[in-house]
């Protein structure tokens, strides 16, 4: 038999769209779980993806990839490679799987809503795909670090993360249930695949790739890389939907949804890679600043997308901006102090190279953050260890759930009054970091606010008793689970 | 304004072989296509930026590694995607020398194409 080329099948085998004679269009796609019905049906059949790939494709690639990575991981399972890691790496590692891991595997759910809720068969097919590749995300993201329990007991927290109520986890988990498990196929297509894959973590998970078998862990780099291939085919799911979306009139829908999603991708990044990048990477191992990263990557080409689609810059551009030079310092700086409630090591990440780097790359590092780190040196030089543990928890932001630090933005001249932004709504008083954060609220309070903040639970009473102590249980970390400082504060110390 | 460069020779680049050479600012991939047919391209893929260098070449198609994105050679159009195309240089050759052309405009020449 002849074998057809893709081309001559591809279109046929994969457009399985019909028009229905027995239900209404309503009730195959409810609005809530669709959120296609701005446009109309057959204006959704010019949904196409780029990249093609048939099943058989499909399962022939992720064999070979698993593969790949399976046999690597089982080579290095077997070496001293993890043991020889910087330690500031090795948090990287551990933050990392705790962070994400889980959150993969939710993501498939936002995936399989597409699969049965996109209003186009092509656009369906291709999240069957995506479905199946957050599954295996999930999959090998638990596995691998269950490979490093002998090394790192707290691999486990791969799985155990996402079951606890930690500070982090609540963060996290908000928003991702905002962005993929409670959210429509298209404000899914347009919020994961678009503006996070896209924009954020495609890019990221090339640098981090890069990072890793330039500190040598071959395991960690070569488990990215196999991921980024498969988040860059289905993250192509965004491009069609938004222009079926402008192309029907309804940009400024679109740009709503990217205005809300661009933010909080990026108040999750500056916390998770602003400190992988700037304090626990190894100095020799940095290619380049969170903040060259984020304009380099981020602004440019993902900015350049947007004005491809006709889209704007997000109204808080301006405030963005401005933040890449001090809001993750400030974030770090938060983690550090309250290292016992993470489950990684925390690196400070300021021997005096390091901090001559950070002044270097931010203008201005020690006028704003060296002041406190000099302070917090001196306790650790003078043996005052428990001067540098805080005694009360700061005040969380009720939208990304991270601690309000405007005051470190007084420091750096981003803001003129440290006070948490407000806004009433049915009576409770809820509290914001940012006004870009309040702005997501208020536009659509009813799926916020009913959610209470680490800081609402102490001070309703879900946490008991109301001390350190008592919230570090709440947060599921046993005592040998805290975080401590990853150096062992050698840094103080003038060695790294 | 374009220069002629000499980039390689037969010797280094035999039939059915990708390879990369940089010219200024420009990574360029050279690829030697059965029938002695020798072509210039962008050297890095116009989807995230890998080498191409690293591709299969199977035929006259180039598979990237980064994410399997397949390039016609022949004619440096996409074949998935099939909606980019690699930036062509010309190519000249002399005996066993290649030469491709270069403008001189100063800056690197690519097509982007996201997906």
């Amino acid at each position: 038999m002849p074998k057809l080329s893709r081309s001559d099948w591809y279109d046929l085998a994969r457009d399985m769209n019909w028009t229905f004679g027995y239900v209404n269009e309503a009730d195959v796609f409810p609005e809530e779980l669709s959120g296609t019905g701005r446009v109309p049906p057959e204006a959704w059949l010019a949904w196409d993806e780029p990249y093609k790939i048939s099943y058989r494709e499909y399962v022939h690639n992720q064999v070979t990839k698993d593969t790949t990575t399976y046999s690597l991981k089982n080579a290095v399972g077997r070496s001293k490679l993890f043991d020889q890691l910087d330690p500031g790496w090795k948090s990287v590692v551990v933050a990392h799987y705790g962070a994400i891991a889980m959150p993969e595997y939710l993501a498939s759910f936002g995936e399989a809503r597409m699969g049965r809720f996109g209003r186009a068969a092509a656009w369906r097919n291709t999240a069957t795909f995506g479905t199946l590749d957050e599954v295996r995300h999930g999959q090998i993201q638990t596995f691998f670090p269950y490979g490093l329990l002998g090394k790192e007991p707290r691999g486990d927290w791969a799985l155990k993360a996402f079951h606890t109520n930690n500070w982090i986890t609540l963060a996290v988990r908000h928003l991702f249930d905002d962005m993929f498990v409670a959210n429509d196929a298209l404000s899914v297509a347009i919020q994961l695949t678009f503006t996070l894959e896209t924009g954020f973590t495609n890019l990221q998970f090339l640098g981090m790739a890069a990072d890793a078998i330039d500190v040598g862990d071959l395991e960690f780099g070569s488990l990215i890389s196999s991921i980024q291939t498969d988040e860059a085919r289905h993250a192509q799911q965004g491009e069609p939907t938004i222009k079926v979306l402008i192309d029907n009139g309804h940009k400024e829908y679109g740009q709503f949804l990217v205005d809300h999603m661009f933010w909080r991708a990026w108040r999750a990044f500056a916390l998770l890679t602003g400190l992988s990048m700037d304090y626990y990477t190894p100095l020799d191992s940095r290619k380049m600043s969170f903040k060259e990263f984020i304009q380099d990557w981020v602004v440019k080409q993902f900015a350049d997308q947007f004005r491809d689609y006709g889209l704007d810059f997000p109204w808080y551009w301006d405030e963005f901006i401005n933040e890449l030079d001090w809001y993750h310092h400030a974030i770090h700086t938060v983690v550090w102090n309250y290292r016992p409630s993470v489950w990684w090591n925390s690196d400070a990440g300021v021997s005096p190279k390091e901090r001559q780097w950070l002044e270097e790359k931010y203008p201005g590092w020690n006028r704003a953050f060296g002041k406190h780190w000099d302070v917090l040196t001196e306790n650790v030089r003078t043996g005052n260890l428990a001067e540098t543990f805080p005694e009360t928890l700061p005040v969380a932001c009720n939208l990304c759930q991270l601690p309000i630090v405007r005051a470190a933005g007084v420091l750096a001249g981003a803001h003129t009054d440290p006070a948490p932004l407000r806004h009433v709504h049915n009576g409770r008083v809820y509290q914001f970091c940012s006004e870009p954060c309040r702005w997501i609220f208020t536009r659509r309070p009813e799926r916020f606010a009913g959610h209470k903040s680490i800081t609402d639970r102490l001070w309703t009473g879900d946490i008991n008793p109301p001390n350190i102590g008592g919230v570090l249980a709440y947060m599921g970390l046993s005592e040998a689970e805290h975080g401590v400082d990853a150096d062992n504060y050698a840094w103080a110390n003038g060695k790294h | 304004m374009s220069d002629w460069h000499d980039v390689a020779t037969l010797d280094d680049l035999w039939e059915g072989d990708v390879a990369e050479v940089a010219v200024g600012p420009d990574t360029i991939l050279l690829a030697h296509l059965p029938g002695r047919q020798v072509r210039a391209y962008q050297g890095i893929c116009p989807h995230s930026e890998y080498s191409l260098a690293g591709g299969d070449l199977d035929g006259d198609v180039l598979t990237c590694t980064g994410h399997l994105w397949e390039f016609d050679l022949r004619t440096g159009e996409g074949v998935n995607p099939s909606n980019c195309r690699l930036y062509e240089y010309p190519v000249r050759l002399s005996g066993e020398q290649i030469a491709v052309s270069v403008p001189t405009d100063g800056r690197p020449h690519y097509n982007r194409c996201r997906g």
